[in-house]
């Protein structure tokens, strides 16, 4: 067994179940995405990793040793916070540090340490400043930096750019993704995003008011949903029955034929993505997305054909 | 009649502004008169004169006092009891602080209600309890010795100031955002070195507050260290009343009172540097960081703390309410009964001491209202000079002490029209100058919070400047002017050092002197006078206050 092994977790707060029964397995070297809805339970499970809340039913463990109850700071998990909870009374350089001050690591291997970071995360030359004065990104990646200086074996990252703004959050996202990588940094990456999610994950893990609801790589979640919340998340917006079967409507499984389609509709937008157009259809009330190769006007209708064996079946 | 809506209009706005151009008048003018006077007359010129003669004709005075071992003794002994009884002040109050700071139970605000107590109780009344708690278990005399020791002063001083550490630094703690702690936690920081590393540092300024104040209060306590400490244990603050009161050497008093007020002025301004030294930038600030126990040890620890706190805090007032029953042969009212007989040692009865005691109170009330609370507006409506040295000479009587201001007003109003000495209104008005400052800073930061816009909205209604300030300054500042005057009737009743200079004529004699005269005297029925008389005090001096703090929390400014 290598990695993180998560069996039957769960975390309780009195009467609410804020993890239900979670069970996955994390490969060293791999990156985990857990993406769902704000109060899914995602940032429980990840503090329950991290030893910060004590799990009412389940087991933790590394490397097929249990850790369920080892005390936080013998973990050697990080974490990066959500507002990054920087140290605001030291400066870079003290944050980046502390984890290596906290392990013994003496004077001068520490500076060097914090300065190949500092250059990791292209900000030499920041180590002397106060926390005060960094920019959103900034402060991202000194978190970041910090989490990854004393080299954890696991590192956590709670919706770690949810407070940039929508151009910074794409361009660290790429970053950290590429980052993780190189290092080989087993992680579990949590978002809201699923697009971040999509950059970021080997694997994906759908959660869904407390319980993992799919977890895979990201192809086999998006051509596979199996519940209808993860179809949705994913972006397949489309639900139609079929002899009693309930499918979820892939972007691919919809195609503009001349005539004799199985759907008819009318376009109701169509979006230039260079090399094809995306296409809102409304079909009898409900909204469908496909992709066609060339421009169709706003207005018309269309007949559309359905590929049953990219159809997703729902349970 | 032409548009006469627009007429109406034109006509309004001009007599609102007309309105605004009074009410400036008002304001710089006539206002601040009647607080600066009082201000420049009890306070500026009493205190003036004492430090006028202390460094003028009676300089060698001071000299001698600086150098004179006697005198430095004094000195220093002020200075290190103060320290001691901050550090142990700080460590009864840690646990406590600890868990309401992160402990989310029941009655925690309670707690934090019930811990107040002791600070809001007359000092008179917290040196009868460890009288009390002396004698009731037999800590007089023996290797246990507490009677005259500097023990006893040390513990009075930290049960008192144990409020202000759970308070200010609870209060502080339970909105720190825990996630850096956390964060450390994750960097491989145990529970202990995340406190070192990470809370504590960003405690600091509060704590750095915290412990200033109990050390002021701690240097310049009076009646404690009088009662509690003997005939031979003296702070600055005894002696100067030994000097000046039982040995009429007023030189030596004038000169210990210059020395005094240097100390207390150091003290200030060092606070002041220090809070702006560690002043660390904004803290994340949250609602309440407090956690509901969830394992059986934390349960254990969190009433092990609550519990250890309460008796230590609760056993020298429930001692002391045991002993004012007790008549050496069982419980009976027999003490409370006997505090309408004429005893030796007081030129009144007890019960006329406490009828005394109540009119003072509400005379000293009644002249912070009217002082305190014209003060406070003009403080907030006047010019931005006449503003700033009211504003300056409200709150200078808070760090001046008790002491050093009744003696400053017993040496300077006897003479032609201020011959205030065979006057009853001289001892309210010496409480009012320890409470108008209270007055004033729960008003005025009140006042200042009201948006202007609301005032001009009014004005453009068509109310007069009278009819605003009745409308909306009173409205709103109302609670806390209520508030405010609520806490000087509790000051004046359990206010002794500047009382006890003031004081002297028998019609006079209030309850916190009548308590120290009956402690001071030999006799088993006295001393049960005493603690009847400090039951009384009180409880009623906890009901004001609790009805205070129910109208308007944490008024006054002083927690």
């Amino acid at each position: 067994m290598s990695g993180l092994q998560i069996e039957s977790l769960s975390v309780r707060y009195g009467e609410t179940v804020a993890v239900d029964a979670v069970t996955l397995q994390v490969a060293t070297g791999s990156v985990l995405a857990l993406v769902g809805p704000s109060g899914c339970g995602k940032s429980t499970l990840l503090r329950a990793v991290a030893g910060l809340v004590e799990p009412t039913n389940g087991t933790i463990a590394w490397q097929g040793e249990p850790i369920t109850h080892v005390l936080t700071h013998e973990r050697d998990i990080g974490l990066m916070f959500q507002d990054h909870a920087l140290f605001t009374h030291r400066s870079v350089a003290q944050n980046i540090g502390f984890g290596l001050k906290m392990a013994g690591v003496d004077k001068t291997q520490r500076r060097n340490r914090v300065d190949e970071l500092l250059a990791l995360i292209g900000l030499e030359g920041f180590g002397a400043r106060p926390i005060e004065g960094l920019s959103g990104g900034e402060a991202q990646r000194v978190a970041l930096a910090r989490a990854l200086a004393p080299e954890p074996k696991l590192l956590l990252l709670d919706e770690p750019l949810a407070s940039l703004d929508r151009a910074r959050r794409i361009e660290l996202n790429a970053e950290l993704a590429r980052l993780l990588r190189e290092l080989g940094q087993t992680a579990i990456y949590v978002t809201h995003d699923q697009d971040e999610a999509f950059a970021v994950g080997d694997e994906i893990g759908v959660m869904d008011r407390g319980q993992l609801l799919r977890i895979g790589t990201p192809a086999e979640v998006w051509r596979d949903p199996q519940a209808e919340i993860v179809a949705r998340f994913v972006g397949h917006d489309t639900i139609i029955e079929r002899k009693g079967q309930r499918f979820a409507v892939r972007s691919d499984a919809v195609t503009i034929a001349a005539d004799n389609g199985d759907y008819q509709g009318t376009v109701i937008s169509s979006a230039f993505q260079g090399d094809r157009y995306e296409l809102l259809i409304d079909v009898a009330g409900t909204d469908w997305r496909s992709f066609h190769d060339e421009a169709v006007p706003v207005g018309a209708m269309v007949h559309l054909r359905v590929d049953s064996e990219r159809l997703a079946p729902l349970s | 009649m032409d548009r006469p809506v627009g007429r109406d209009r034109s006509r309004l706005r001009h007599g609102a502004e007309e309105d605004t151009m009074a009410m400036k008048k008002l304001r710089s003018g006539l206002l601040p008169v009647a607080p600066a006077v009082f201000i420049a007359l009890f306070f500026a010129y009493p205190v003036g004169t004492l430090l006028a003669r202390g460094l003028g004709q009676d300089a060698d005075r001071l000299g001698a006092v600086l150098t004179e071992s006697r005198f430095l003794k004094i000195i220093w002994f002020t200075g290190w009891q103060a320290a001691a009884s901050t550090l142990l002040a700080l460590v009864l109050a840690l646990p406590l602080t600890w868990a309401i700071a992160n402990r989310r139970f029941r009655g925690r605000r309670l707690a934090r209600g019930l811990v107040t107590i002791p600070f809001v109780l007359p000092t008179v009344v917290v040196a009868s309890a460890f009288i009390a708690l002396m004698d009731g278990f037999g800590l007089d005399e023996g290797t246990l010795r507490l009677r005259h020791t500097v023990w006893a002063i040390l513990l009075a001083h930290a049960f008192f100031n144990v409020a202000v550490f759970v308070r200010s630094v609870g209060g502080f703690w339970a909105q720190l955002d825990r996630r850096p702690e956390e964060a450390a936690r994750t960097l491989g920081a145990s529970p202990w070195r995340t406190f070192i590393e990470v809370a504590f540092p960003r405690l600091r300024p509060a704590l750095v507050a915290a412990t200033s104040v109990v050390f002021l209060f701690s240097f310049t306590s009076f009646a404690i260290i009088l009662i509690l400490g003997g005939p031979r244990r003296s702070s600055i603050e005894t002696e100067i009343f030994r000097y000046a009161v039982t040995r009429t050497d007023i030189a030596t008093a004038a000169a210990l009172s210059i020395v005094q007020m240097v100390a207390v002025v150091a003290l200030v301004a060092c606070n002041g540097w220090l809070q702006r030294r560690t002043l660390s930038g904004r803290q994340g600030l949250v609602a309440d960081r407090g956690i509901a126990p969830k394992r059986g040890r934390q349960h254990v620890s969190l009433w092990a703390i609550l519990l250890g706190t309460s008796v230590t805090l609760g056993l020298p007032l429930a001692v002391l309410v045991e002993r004012s029953l007790s008549t050496g042969a069982g419980y009976s009212l027999l003490h409370y009964r006997g505090l309408g007989d004429k005893v030796r040692f007081l030129p009144v009865s007890a019960l006329e001491a406490v009828a005394n005691s109540l009119a003072f109170a509400v005379a000293a009330a009644g002249i912070a209202l009217i002082i305190g609370g014209l003060g406070s507006v003009a403080i907030v409506h006047g010019g931005k000079f006449a503003s700033r040295l009211l504003d300056l000479g409200m709150l200078l009587p808070l760090g001046t002490s008790a002491v050093t201001l009744g003696f400053g007003v017993l040496i300077t109003l006897d003479r032609g029209v201020l011959d205030l000495r065979g006057s009853w209104w001289i001892v309210p008005i010496t409480q009012s100058l320890i409470a108008i400052p209270f007055v004033v800073r729960g008003v005025v930061p009140v006042l200042r919070s009201i948006d202007p816009a609301m005032r001009q909205a009014a004005a453009t209604l068509g109310a007069s400047p009278r009819r605003i300030r009745r409308e909306i300054d009173l409205r709103i500042g109302g609670r806390a002017l209520a508030t405010g005057v609520g806490f000087a009737f509790a000051i004046s009743l359990g206010e002794f050092g500047a009382t006890s200079f003031v004081g002297r004529r028998p019609d006079q004699l209030t309850v916190p002197l009548a308590i120290e005269r009956l402690l001071g005297q030999p006799g088993d029925l006295l001393r049960g006078q005493a603690m009847a008389l400090s039951v009384i005090l009180m409880v009623v001096t906890a009901v004001v206050v609790m009805i205070g703090d129910r109208l308007y929390p944490n008024a006054g400014g002083m927690l």
